[in-house]
This record gives structure tokens, sequence and C-alpha cells, in this order.
């Protein structure tokens, strides 16, 4: 079965990164039908209805927070591009930055226009040092087109957008978190309420969106909230752009309905398993979700099913591992990121995941007691219960969730000093 | 005003109120370390965590808003259950070492350890950990700059209140965390020497020992020293101060909050300028100068009183009042700078008269008047 090609339908055409490509392929079309057609508040109506669900991780209505944003009486407003793409395992914003700039310009513009900004900002991580540069070529070249600047389209509107590079914190993908490293703090994240859409950026209104989100826009623009509603499920509609990477054949990015299962996932778009090897598990939304296993592969991909299934749906960054791996050191990996990530405000998760790296070094090397097994989910709940942020929050969840499913793998390292999925290692 | 139920108690009170000062009003106690009630919300440490319905969630206290018929659960055992392992959390890698620690006895984390029931001899995650890791805190890293405040990172609980005071108070911003996660320190910007005004504000806020007052490093113990309240003399703010006595030796001095136009804030001169109340060196005595050998020597308040009213009665009777100028100064009370002009106006017949201030303040008086008409704050201190 093909793929279903939306966001990613420019990939791979002619000069796509360039606007001679964009253009081409009907960019800008979108703007010009908002600002010559639509009032503002009709265009937060139809994303309403099109029920689009932001695809930064969380799954909140962008409508509504659009909405929020707009029918604040603030004046100046900011719209940003989350492009930190932080979450292990995702790599969907990065082809959508590299290859299909203008997308997101568009889709920044018409959310400047529906929501009342004048600026726009796009927060990229430090290593994507290749988009960012494309970004603000792709910028220049919107610009001297009057896609940007003032009074574009000859409409009573002016935006532009700034590219701001990160300095490499996962921390700084969360929202209030982007928004004190914009200010030029350390970022960390903040208390909330106010939420941004009314105290963002120097205290000003502000809507935070994914890459994915805010690329979605121009289509929903141009084809209807009818159209849009028809992809997906009823639930959350539209497609999703899934990143599969571990120990499948063919690894990538694949732009499927919302709903697909996992078994499709894997086996129909991802080649299978390597080697011919037996699935083990799955991180179906990256380092922060609960693990899958064997008994999931109806569970179909959107935020509520995944949710029902007992994780998340997160960025969609499926991590697939087969049986060869050992769910320790799996844990120990995710755990290491997590201890590395955590931004050290709050004591349950600046602790928590220190001790649980101590703990998981020692089942790792046979050097712990069994009962260091169960320290770990007491650590995890008191950092799920407690935590700040929803950093600290989700951080343990992969390690639960293979001590859960996986606990043999965990007791044959401190019983037997043997791992059951690698023999090769000597513990 | 909305109404709410704290541990059964119903509370009434302002919706603006956070649920840690609806429990206050109620006179309920929930323990808290980052919390100060000078500084903004933060909500890091989580020992104020309460269970709240509806939801049964746990949320902070400190920064919670109350909300409509909110129910409040400051003891269940949900909560008791995460603020002890935060607790032992936060002890797990603190040396506890109150024997000897400047601290001990007014320590805030052995307030709320005590309050909780949490030791590492007693708490039950901790000694699990011990057991398990035989935890011993970091090397004891102690900063001997030769600066008059010793930071000792291993004591340091990172609820950042020396930073936020720094920051949010003095205006300054002399201190930062550095480094994400359990690596996180409180410093300077790239480890420097700590090079700012030393009010010290940030050891008085310092809920541990981890930032202390070097010179009345192992001079008393909390428990022995006496807190005498009284004004400081170093310029006409007047703030309020404790002097801090022991056996009639002042040991250190420490402002606190509602106490004072200055509301417990300090500068380096009220803080730490006043160790030389006790300085050997110090003149107690007024000295008379010998005119055969032109040395100072000491004599009683009678003689040297008496040697002065002499002397400007000599000069009064020969070349007038108006011969004879005094010069007062700000750091006098208000009462003293009166008696001294009334003096010299009713008692020599003279009016010349100046204060020290003419020397420091009268320039800025002239800009001020020139730009905003007022020679003065132009705002009220509780503004700052
Ligand atoms: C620890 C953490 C990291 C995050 N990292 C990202 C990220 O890299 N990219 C992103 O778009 N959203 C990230 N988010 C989600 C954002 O906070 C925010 O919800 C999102 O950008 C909103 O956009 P959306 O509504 O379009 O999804 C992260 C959230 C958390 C808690
Ligand atoms: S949960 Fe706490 S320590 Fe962890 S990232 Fe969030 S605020 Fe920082
Ligand atoms: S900071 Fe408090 S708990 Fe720590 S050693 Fe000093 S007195 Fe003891
Ligand atoms: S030095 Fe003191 S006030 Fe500063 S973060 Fe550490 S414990 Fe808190």
């Amino acid at each position: 079965m093909p793929q279903t090609k939306i966001l990613l339908k420019n990939i791979g055409t002619p000069n796509s990164e360039h606007i001679k490509g964009y253009l081409k392929n009907g960019g800008y079309k979108a703007l010009k039908h908002a600002l010559g057609e639509l009032l503002p508040e009709e265009i937060v109506e139809l994303v309403k209805r099109a029920g689009l669900r932001g695809r930064g991780g969380a799954g909140f209505p962008t409508g509504m927070k659009w909405q929020f944003c707009a029918s604040d009486p603030k004046k100046i407003k900011y719209i940003i591009c989350n492009a930190d793409e932080g979450e292990p395992g995702t790599f969907k914003d990065r082809i959508l930055l590299e290859q299909d700039p203008h997308s997101l310009i568009e889709g920044m513009a018409i959310a400047g226009y529906a929501i009342g900004c004048t600026q726009g900002i796009i927060y990229i991580r430090g290593e994507y040092i290749y988009a960012a540069r494309l970004l603000e070529q792709a910028i220049e070249q919107a610009r001297a087109k009057g896609y940007l600047g003032d009074n574009i389209l000859g409409a009573d509107f002016c935006f532009d957008i700034k590219v701001f590079l990160g300095a490499g914190a996962y921390i700084c993908g969360e929202e209030t978190a982007l928004l004190d490293s914009l200010e030029g703090r350390a970022g960390r994240s903040r208390v909330k309420p106010p939420f941004p859409v009314n105290e963002g950026l120097w205290r000003r209104p502000t809507t935070v969106n994914n890459v994915e989100t805010l690329c979605s826009i121009r289509h929903i623009l141009l084809n209807g909230d009818e159209w849009f509603r028809r992809l997906g499920t009823s639930e959350c509609p539209g497609t999703k752009i899934f990143s599969i990477s571990g120990h499948v054949n063919k690894p990538g990015n694949y732009e499927l309905p919302m709903g697909t299962v996992l078994r499709d996932l894997i086996y129909e778009y991802a080649g299978g398993i390597r080697d011919g090897n037996k699935f083990k598990a799955v991180l179906p939304g990256g380092a922060s979700s609960p693990c899958l296993t064997a008994e999931h592969m109806g569970v179909a991909f959107d935020f509520y099913n995944l949710a029902r299934a007992g994780s998340m749906l997160g960025s969609g960054a499926l991590i697939v591992m087969d049986e060869t791996t050992c769910m320790v050191g799996a844990g120990l990996s995710v755990a290491r990121f997590f201890e590395h990530e955590s931004c050290g405000r709050c004591t349950p998760c600046r602790e928590g995941a220190g001790w649980i790296v101590n703990i998981l070094n020692r089942i790792y090397n046979g050097e712990a007691k069994l009962a260091e097994i169960d320290l770990i989910v007491e650590l995890a709940d008191n950092m799920r219960a407690s935590s700040f942020c929803p950093l600290g929050m989700a951080a343990p969840n992969a390690v639960v969730s293979f001590i859960k499913n996986f606990r043999d793998d965990f007791e044959e390292h401190i019983k037997y000093k043997r791992c059951p999925a690698r023999k090769d290692l000597d513990v | 005003m909305v109404e709410l139920t704290i541990d059964g108690k119903k509370i009434t009170l302002d919706e603006n109120a956070t649920i840690l000062e609806a429990a206050k009003s109620a006179n309920i106690y929930i323990p808290t370390l980052c919390y100060h009630e000078k500084l903004g919300p933060f909500g890091a440490c989580r020992i104020c965590v309460v269970e709240i319905e509806p939801g049964n969630k746990l949320v902070p206290a400190c920064i919670t808003k109350v909300m409509r018929n909110m129910v409040v659960y400051t003891n269940s055992e949900k909560v008791l259950r995460s603020r002890k392992m935060n607790l032992e959390l936060l002890l797990a890698r603190h040396p506890t070492d109150c024997l000897t620690c400047e601290k001990g006895g007014e320590c805030e984390l052995q307030r709320v350890c005590f309050q909780v029931g949490v030791s590492k001899g007693k708490g039950e995650f901790y000694n699990r950990l011990v057991d398990v890791f035989g935890v011993q805190p970091q090397d004891i890293r102690i900063e001997d700059s030769r600066s008059i405040i010793e930071r000792n990172l291993n004591k340091c609980i990172l609820c950042k209140r020396c930073i936020r005071i720094c920051h949010e108070v003095q205006a300054l911003g002399a201190i930062q965390f550095s480094r994400r996660g359990v690596k996180m320190e409180m410093g300077t910007f790239w480890g420097e020497k700590l090079d700012c005004e030393f009010c010290g504000q940030c050891v008085d806020i310092c809920p541990v020992g981890a930032l202390t007052n070097k010179l009345s490093k192992y001079k008393a113990r909390v428990w022995q020293l006496d807190k005498v309240q009284t004004i400081c003399s170093y310029c006409s703010m007047g703030c309020s101060l404790f002097l801090n006595v022991k056996n009639d030796r002042l040991v250190k001095v420490h402002g606190e909050v509602n106490v004072g136009r200055n509301d417990g804030n300090l500068c380096y001169k009220g803080r730490y300028g006043q160790l030389f109340v006790s300085d050997p060196a110090r003149i107690t005595t007024p000295l008379i100068r010998d005119k055969s050998s032109g040395e100072l020597k000491k004599a009683t308040w009678d003689e040297a009183i008496s040697l002065v009213a002499d002397r400007l009665g000599d000069i009064k009777k020969k070349y007038g009042g108006n011969s004879i100028a005094g010069i007062s100064s700000a750091r006098c009370t208000n009462e003293d700078n009166y008696v001294f002009q009334k003096f010299f106006r009713a008692g020599l017949g003279s009016n010349n008269l100046d204060s020290s201030t003419r020397f420091e303040h009268a320039p800025s008086i002239g800009v001020l008047t020139k730009s905003l008409g007022w020679p003065a704050m132009s705002n009220p201190a509780d503004d700052l």
C-alpha cells in the first residue's frame, strides 16, 4: 500500500527547498486564499472544525490554542514554530525543514494572520544548522516575492519570521522552556498558569506549534475541513508522519493516516524486523513513551487509542526493538538520556533520574539486589506524581514499562549474571 | 472570595491566594524548602505537595492557586509518601554535617526533616539507598575563596533562593545555576570568583548551611546567640537589623523579613560592617591631645565636655557666635541632628551649619530636581 503523502508530497521533487520549486507545486496559494477571501476568525474556525491536533507531542487541539491566543486583548503577539525536535527517535520535522521550508513559512504566515501576530520565530535545534541556513534563505526568497514583509499580497497584513538556533537541550522543546531560552535564559520550564497563549514570549500572548502542525495548515485551507476529517480517525483526523527507527529493515519517515495499526507500520511499511528476527517491543512515541509489545500489533496509532493502550503517541517516533535487545541495556540508555536532559529544577526528576541510572548500571553489571528493581518503580512513581514539568513525569515511562513487560531480563541479570536476550553479553 | 476545604477545615479567602497561604491562614502547617515569601513563584523542591480533589492529584501548595470548592489534604498517604521520598532524595546527597554546621539549629532542612519525621537513620527510602549503595555524599567541596561568603556545595539543596534573591530583589544577577540535572550547581558564570556587591542577601536566605558567613565561622552556635534588634547607623535609610551577640560580643548581623523599612534586606555595610564594635582598636573614650607631647590621651566624658564647652565659650566671647561652624551627619539620628542645630543656633548663636550629606548628595539633589522636579526618591521604598 502506498503512503498517504500530503505533507511529504513535495519531498524529492526538483528544487523542493527553493521557492521556484514550491511555487510550481502550488505553493503560497493557501496564503493568497487566506488573505484574499477569509477573515482571521474564519481560519481559526476552519482549523477547529478540521480537528487538527498538535503534532509536537501533546496533541492539543490547534484551533483551540489559536483561539485562546487570538482572543487575548494584548496587542503584540507571537507565533513560534517549535523545531527543536529533541525527542529521541524523531526525525520528521527535519525532512520538512530541509526539503519543504516554504510549507512551514506559509503555514506560519497563515497562523500569524489568523491569530493577529506580526512576528514569527522558528526555534530550531542547534544541530540543525543546515536546515537553519536553508530556512533563512527560504525566508529571504519569500520576502523578495512579497509573501513575507509589509502588506503581504496587498493585504493589510505585515508578517516576518526570524530563525533562532537553540543550544542543544531537550528541555528547550518544552514550550515554556523554549520561551525562556528565546529570552536569553537557560531553558527551564515556567510555572503554569499563566499559559503561553496569554503570557508567553516577553509576557505577550504566544502560540507555539510544531513544524508538522504548521505544515498541515495550508492543506486544510486548500482542501477544507471535511477533506481533512475524512483522513485518519474521527478523534484524530489527518495524516501523521511516523519516524520509524530501530531494528526494522526500512527505517524512515512514513506519512500515513492517523489510526494506522502497529502491524502495518512495522511490516507493511518499515519492511519488517531485521534479519527475520522476532519483534520484542516498540516505543511508540519516542523515549518518553511506555513500550508496546507483540500483543499490541492491532493498536491504532493515534492520540486516543495509544492512550487507551497505556502508552502515548507523542511525536510519532517508533523505536522498534527485536528479540536480541537487552531490555536492561535499552532502559539504561533511555535513563541516561533523561539523567542528562533533566533540567535540574525539581527534586523528584533531578534526583530520581540520577538514581535510576545508578541502579540500572548495577543491574546491568549484575551487582544489584532483586529489591532494587522495585526501588526503580518507586522512584518512577514519585517522578510521575510530583515532577514539575512533563519531562520528569514522562522520563521513567519507558524504563518502568520494560520492567513490567520484561522483568525476567532484569532478574536474570541479577540472579544469574547473564542476559537472556544477548548471550554474547558478559555480565 | 472562594471557599475551600483543607484537612476538613472550611476556609474562605481571596481567590488569588495559594493553597499554602490558605493553609497558613487556618494554622495548618505545610513544610516548604524552596518557597520564600519574598520571592516569586518557583515550586521546585516538591516538599509542599498536597493532594487535591477533584482528580486526587499531587500539586505543590506554594504555587497552586485556590479554587472554589477545592478539597485539599495536606497529610494523606499519597502526600506523605511523595514528601518523604523527595526529602530523602535531598538527604541522600547531603552530608548532614549538623554537628559543626553554621546553620545547625536554624536550618530549614533540619526543621522540615524533624517535622516530617525523616532522618538518615529513619528514612524508609533513604535506608534502602544506603543499604544498596552505601551512599556517600560527593567529596567535600568547600570553596576557599578569599571572599567573606563560604560556599559548601555538598549542603546545597538547589532551592535557588540565593539566585532568586540576587536577581529578583538585588537586581544584580551575580550568581546562577550552571549545568543541568544532578550535575547542576549554584555558582558564578564560568565558575569565576564571586565578584559582586557582597551584600550577603544570599547567605541570609539560604535555608541550609550551603552559604555561610566566613567572618562568624565557628564563633557560636545559633542557640547561644542573643538577637538584639537595632537600627543600622551607616546611612539615613534606617534599616532594621539584628545583632547576634554571644557573651557581649557581636558575632554577626542579619535582617528579618517583615521587620523594618528594609523588610529584612541589608547591604554589605549593614550586614558585614558592624563587627568593628567588638574590635580592640575601636576608640571607646574621648581623647584629649596633650599640649606638651602632642599625643592623644584617654579622658573621661566630663573632662572632654568641659574642655569643649570652655573653648567654645572663649571663642564666642572673643569673636562672636558666627565665628563657629558645625558639620553634622546623616548617620546621626534626627533627634541628634535637631539638638545639634538647636545648640548652634540658640546656644552659640551661629547659623553656620552644614551636613556631610552636602558633599555626597548635593549633586544628585541638583540633578534630580532638574530632571524629575523632586530632590529625593520618586517612589515609596516598598516599590523597590
Ligand atoms: C520535554 C519536552 C520536550 C518537547 N520537545 C518538543 C519538540 O522537540 N518539538 C515539539 O514540537 N514539541 C515538543 N514538545 C511539546 C511542546 O511543549 C508543545 O506542546 C508543542 O510544541 C506544541 O505544538 P503543537 O501543539 O503543534 O504540538 C516537548 C514537550 C516536552 C514536555
Ligand atoms: S521535571 Fe523538574 S527537573 Fe525535570 S525537566 Fe521538568 S522541571 Fe526540570
Ligand atoms: S545544612 Fe542543615 S541539615 Fe545540612 S548539615 Fe547544616 S544543619 Fe545539618
Ligand atoms: S546555596 Fe542555599 S539558597 Fe542557594 S540553591 Fe543552594 S541551598 Fe538554596
